[in-house]
């Protein structure tokens, strides 16, 4: 997601493409759905559907997006887990069909060329598989301790700089790298551990 | 593999990743365990089993074909062009960050 054709993306995008902003977002999709089955966590993602949430999130990113202020990639990511953290309290909150379709329903004060990409990401958001290998990922990370699996998720999902990790986690950013080192390491080892 | 091995071979692993996270740098793993030979082929495994993690948490999960060896992303009609410069670069971009 740092890619120079991303910041291309990014910018034509905040000069009001819609294609440029359905093309980051689709980009962004895969690692958003991630995101957002770890910060359920096994017992959420058993009474919310990870796929919904990902579906409201983008179309709130789509309605929102004049609202960004990041002008690289990596802050974009950010900006849409916390759409989707939000999105997630909503849903646990107000658990139900009701709230999914409100969800779905978000109106769009936009222009035409916005309306054909949230269609196209109600109709695309359902056919995204993560596969084998992302899951037993998510298992490993899962058994991580607390910080070791937030650190992760701070560099790697959302795309974080360390200086940014350090107060999310009240630690200074030295102990961030550290704490990140030692968490891929033991990731590592988990992974192994699996058949 | 007895438990005593198993827990040098786990700091070797964690020198290796903290060099490679917080430096940027590769280090050979023969000189990692240059009195410890004997660790060196499962330390070769652990090091490429950490490259593999590395590449899942980076490229692979912007572009899942490398990871699935399927289409899982959505593809949005229209944006074909865009969609793959987008992912020509990531997979290139990732690897120097640390």
């Amino acid at each position: 997601m740092e890619s120079e054709a991303d910041r291309v993306l990014l910018e034509r995008a905040r000069a009001g493409s819609s294609e440029a902003l359905g093309a980051l977002l689709e980009g962004s999709a895969r690692r958003l759905l991630a995101l957002i089955r770890l910060r359920l966590g096994p017992g959420l993602r058993a009474r919310l559907e990870s796929r919904d949430i990902l579906q409201a999130t983008l179309l709130k990113a789509l309605e929102r997006f004049g609202h960004f202020e990041g002008n690289q990639v990596g802050p974009l990511m950010s900006w849409l887990a916390r759409i989707a953290e939000n999105e997630i309290r909503d849903q646990a909150d107000f658990h139900g069909a009701q709230r999914r379709d409100a969800a779905r329903a978000v109106p769009l004060e936009t222009s035409p060329g916005v309306e054909r990409v949230a269609a196209q990401v109600r109709s695309q958001t359902s056919r995204i598989a993560l596969g084998e290998q992302l899951e037993r990922l998510e298992r490993a990370l899962e058994g991580l301790e607390p910080d070791q699996r937030e650190v992760v998720i701070l560099r790697r999902l959302e795309e974080l700089s360390f200086p940014d990790i350090a107060p999310r986690l009240g630690r200074s950013t030295d102990a961030c790298r550290m704490l990140f080192a030692r968490a891929m390491t033991k990731l590592t080892l988990a992974l192994g551990e699996e058949p | 593999m007895s438990e005593e091995p198993a827990s040098e071979l786990e700091s070797l692993l964690a020198r290796y990743v903290e060099r490679h996270l917080l430096a940027g740098e590769k280090l050979d793993p023969a000189a990692l365990c240059a009195d410890r030979p004997q660790l060196l082929a499962p330390l070769r495994a652990l090091i490429e089993r950490y490259q593999r993690l590395d590449r899942a948490l980076g490229a692979e999960l912007a572009d899942g074909e490398a990871a699935d060896g399927d289409r899982s992303l959505p593809c949005f009609p229209g944006f074909r062009t865009l969609e793959r410069l987008g992912r020509g670069g990531a997979g290139e971009v990732f690897k120097p960050r640390t």
